[in-house]
């Protein structure tokens, strides 16, 4: 995919910018806080509508105004030319009409009637300093990044996650109305309110085990190809193990409908602890993806560099799988990266971008140049340039520049 | 806007169907024919308010000193057959499709923790009394196909079980004169779930 140029409108600190995008490498250069990662969140928006920064949409926001709109406008491998919209309006209190915030969504102008329908229209991966929360926080964040995957290459599975998100609210909100009415280990539920939670369990257990069946499936796929992705990386030295833990018993051979039962067996075993908790203790939304370095967990046990490591070995995972499963190569955001991977991690990185267009940020457009731009082609020595372009970036202004490096 | 207009197109934005838009046009013509439309609709309202009632049998809307309704009393429709709804006007819907000749029970809602209706809430009772008595033989569930219509329609077969009648629930299909390519995924997912010989 192709993007051709971004429109943002009142969106972090610019308010109203276009950029005319080169078919190569999109260099924007400048201070830092001056706004240059704010085009590539919004470039990354496009795909699925969530930033890699923040879920709240009113952080998006220019300061002072109620709304934002972003538009990016891409050529997909077919060659047809596509653009996808993005419009945030803030709840405004006191006002009848916007006492809720309002998303619109437009793919080619046409409003979509679901987020859902969002996923799998525009593809871009990104590579930014938030990656290392997979590695460093809770299992939330390794769930985000199987989920915004699984979602882009097969739009369905985020109808599922909705699905079961509400069940879960409505079960929830049934415990908690049992624990109020004093059920529990002391107090075992008469036969009307077995039955009534019996059919949340049941209807919970098929979309759940809808989401496990996908979630293990992938996991698989990211296993493999984040183990062969970490050896070249460490140079053999490191095993990088990725591994999907859900509720117990579970086991790879298993099917959706053995997952099914599986699931709705394990929620009613645990009916009496759940009422006393008041929620639901497992399942989908309590998963993660457990992973360790030659055995050891990475947390606790790697250093700062394995950890980026297996981090851009996980990221590399997605992209592949984005590519195999679409045909189409996603646009590279490279936040700030360059800079913070050694050269051994950078050359692995560069080695997956091929012929795809990229954004990047930096504040050296020389090593961009040289490691980016530049193509050697063969041992002969002879020279070659990627399409490119530099912008420079400057308090919520971006011009474009021209900067001779060939010398 | 002065009070009792900007009153009457509260009032009136608070129907389905009506955003404030479309309540201000509907308001502003009341007020423009008052003779033609204003009172007719009052006076409609006044009688609606007053003779409307639901069917003591059945939940469905019927005129006061006509209970049980003529759906319930019509002796050419069939005993054995006993169509679940959620809401009377759902009664409605199923008639117009011409599709259905037994009996109806309506629900009056259907199971949400989430908005505080539990089994109390809905006329189960009254439907395991309507089974107990004999001679249903199937009990049509024509629920919504959204996660509260499958719980709902999961409680009803567990309730109806002991009383040994066949509980069946309406096909998950494709619309009408539509094609696979139109449908949204969940649609096919269960259409494909649903499948059934040719
Ligand atoms: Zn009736």
């Amino acid at each position: 995919m192709i993007v051709t140029h971004i429109n943002l409108n009142q969106f972090r600190n610019y308010k109203e910018q276009e950029i005319a995008a080169s078919p190569g490498i999109n260099v924007f250069f400048g201070d830092n806080a001056q706004g240059k990662t704010n085009i590539l969140e919004a470039v990354y928006l496009c795909t699925c509508a969530r930033s890699h920064r923040t879920a709240k949409d009113s952080d998006l926001i220019l300061r002072q105004t109620d709304h934002y709109a972003i538009k990016v406008d891409f050529k997909s491998c077919n060659g047809s030319s596509e653009s996808v919209e993005i419009q945030y309006l803030d709840a405004v209190a006191g006002d009848e009409q916007r006492n809720r915030a309002i998303r619109h969504i437009y793919h080619n102008n046409m409003r979509l009637e679901r987020i859902s329908d969002l996923m799998g229209l525009f593809h871009a991966v990104i590579f930014a300093p938030e990656d290392l929360m997979l590695v460093k926080e809770g299992p939330a964040t390794r769930r985000r990044y199987l989920d915004l995957l699984i979602s882009q290459v097969r739009p369905s599975y985020f109808l599922h996650l909705q699905q079961f998100a509400r069940i879960l609210a409505q079960r929830n909100k049934l415990l908690k109305d049992l624990r109020e009415q004093g059920f529990g280990r002391q107090k075992p539920l008469d036969e009307a309110r077995k039955i009534q939670l019996d059919v949340w369990n049941d209807t919970l257990a098929k979309e759940g085990a809808a989401i496990i069946t996908q979630r293990m499936c992938y996991s698989e796929r990211i296993a493999q190809i984040a183990m062969d992705a970490q050896v070249s990386i460490s140079s053999g030295k490191e095993q990088l193990y990725v591994k999907y833990r859900s509720i117990t018993g579970l086991s790879p051979d298993k099917d959706e409908n053995e997952i099914v039962s599986l699931y709705a067996s394990k929620l009613k075993s645990m009916v009496c602890e759940d009422i006393e908790k008041g929620v639901t203790g497992q399942g989908p939304h309590r998963d993660d993806l457990d992973l360790s370095l030659d055995g050891s967990g990475l947390k606790p046990f790697a250093s700062q560099g394995q950890q980026r490591s297996a981090v851009l070995a996980l990221k590399l995972a997605e992209l592949v799988i984005l590519k195999q499963d679409t045909g189409e190569t996603p646009v590279f955001l490279l936040d700030d990266v360059m800079s913070e991977l050694d050269e051994k991690r950078r050359t692995s990185l560069l080695q997956n971008i091929d012929d795809a267009q990229v954004f990047v940020t930096c504040t050296d457009a020389r090593q961009v140049y040289d490691e980016m731009i530049q193509k050697k082609a063969g041992d002969e020595g002879s020279k070659s340039e990627r399409p490119y372009a530099f912008f420079k970036v400057e308090n919520g202004q971006v011009s474009r520049q021209e900067i001779d490096l060939q010398a | 806007m002065v009070p009792p207009v900007d009153n009457l197109i509260r009032s009136l934005s608070r129907l389905p169907g009506l955003g404030r838009r479309s309540a201000e046009r509907a308001a502003l013509a009341l007020l423009r024919k008052p003779e033609l439309l204003l009172d007719t609709l009052v006076s409609a309202l006044q009688e609606a308010r007053a003779s409307v009632c639901c069917c003591s049998v059945c939940g469905g809307f019927t005129s006061k000193g006509h209970e049980p309704c003529g759906l319930c009393t019509d002796a050419t429709r069939d005993d054995a057959l006993l169509c679940v709804v959620e809401e009377p006007s759902d009664i409605f819907s199923i008639e117009r499709s011409g599709g259905f000749n037994g009996r109806y029970h309506a629900l009056m809602g259907k199971l949400s923790p989430s908005k505080q209706t539990g089994p109390a809430d809905l006329r189960l009772g009254t439907l395991s009394e309507r089974v107990a008595r004999g001679g249903v033989k199937e009990v049509l569930l024509a629920l919504s196909t959204d996660m509260e219509g499958d719980a709902t329609a999961g409680y009803i077969g567990e309730l109806l079980k002991p009383l040994g009648v066949r509980v069946t629930r309406l096909a998950f299909g494709l619309p009408a004169d539509s094609g696979v390519g139109y449908s949204d995924p969940l649609t096919l997912k269960r259409a494909i779930t649903g499948r059934m010989d040719v």
